[in-house]
């Protein structure tokens, strides 16, 4: 049986029969990967903010931007273990 | 004698300082906000206070806010027009939960943006806090004694409509020109400046030091 040209490829170059699918989950998760690094960095900023400035609702945003960073690693790992 | 229209308006003559410092209190998502009660700044001394403190108008966060709910409508229409089965179940819920993790990011830094980005008037000098990208901050301020000119522009019909525009300031210290973009009642702010540079102007002539 021909295997598909991805499967071919992914074979081919790294050794593993991940598949077209396998090969779109492991982009995905690289991708969440980097998105949490982009979460840490919103949070980063907020702090910076409040840091400079302090307003009524920075005490929301805080807890706003850590939701956003933990919701972030939740679907990192929802993506890593159903996909 | 003629008798007084009961129903024509008093126009208030007062001096626009007394009128933003006895103004209720605004809310606090607005862009032109009276002595704010609970906004500190980092740099502010002991005595010094706030009066003013602006931020570029709703207006301009339009664009942003109609294009961040077009991509929150388009996968429902995607969906209605166009076949995912070639997909696995499991990626099209993953997928759509990322997309809307990402604009929620894209709102939430957008905001932050608008927000944080304030020009503020005090007592004694002016300040414009500018955050580019995620960790990059600027922060300029001139002294009220240093201002030499105020002017302010009002253009467009947009912003005639909804009384916005920028305030310029010509000043004798580092930074010779300060702008103001996009604030609301820009003459309101140009007034209110021009007192306070009078109020300077009065305290070196009397002598007094703060």
């Amino acid at each position: 049986m021909t295997e598909s040209p991805f499967a071919e490829i992914s074979g081919g170059l790294v050794g593993l029969n991940l598949g077209l699918w396998g090969l779109v989950k492991l982009g995905v998760v690289l991708g969440l990967l980097i998105y949490v690094g982009f979460a840490v960095m919103i949070l980063r900023q907020v702090g910076l903010m409040n840091q400079s400035l302090s307003a009524d609702l920075s005490l929301r945003l805080n807890y706003l931007a850590r939701f956003y960073l933990t919701a972030t690693i939740i679907v990192f790992f929802i993506a890593l273990i159903f996909l | 004698m003629t008798k007084q229209n009961p129903k024509a308006v008093i126009e208030d003559k007062r001096p626009e300082l007394e009128k933003v410092k006895e103004e209720k209190k605004a809310h606090p998502m607005a862009a032109f906000v009276p002595v704010p009660s609970n906004w500190r700044f980092e740099t502010q001394e002991k005595k010094e206070k706030i009066i003013l403190l602006l931020r570029r108008h709703w207006f301009t966060n339009l664009s942003w806010f109609l294009a961040g709910v077009f991509f929150f409508i388009l996968p429902g229409i995607l969906f209605l027009f166009v076949s995912f089965d070639f997909m696995p179940l499991r990626f099209r819920v993953v997928g759509l939960v990322i997309w809307y993790l990402v604009l929620a990011g894209y709102f939430f830094e957008r905001f932050l943006n608008w927000y944080f980005n304030v020009f503020i008037i005090t007592d004694e000098r002016i300040i414009d806090f500018d955050f580019f990208g995620l960790i990059y901050k600027e922060v300029s301020d001139a002294k009220i004694e240093d201002i030499q000119d105020v002017t302010y522009r009002v253009g467009g019909f947009v912003r005639n409509l909804f009384d916005f525009g920028d305030v310029f300031f010509q000043t004798s210290a580092e930074l010779p020109r300060f702008e103001f973009r996009d604030v609301p009642q820009p003459a309101r702010v140009a007034r209110v400046l021009r007192e306070l540079i009078t109020e300077e102007e009065i305290e070196k002539m009397e002598g007094r030091i703060r």
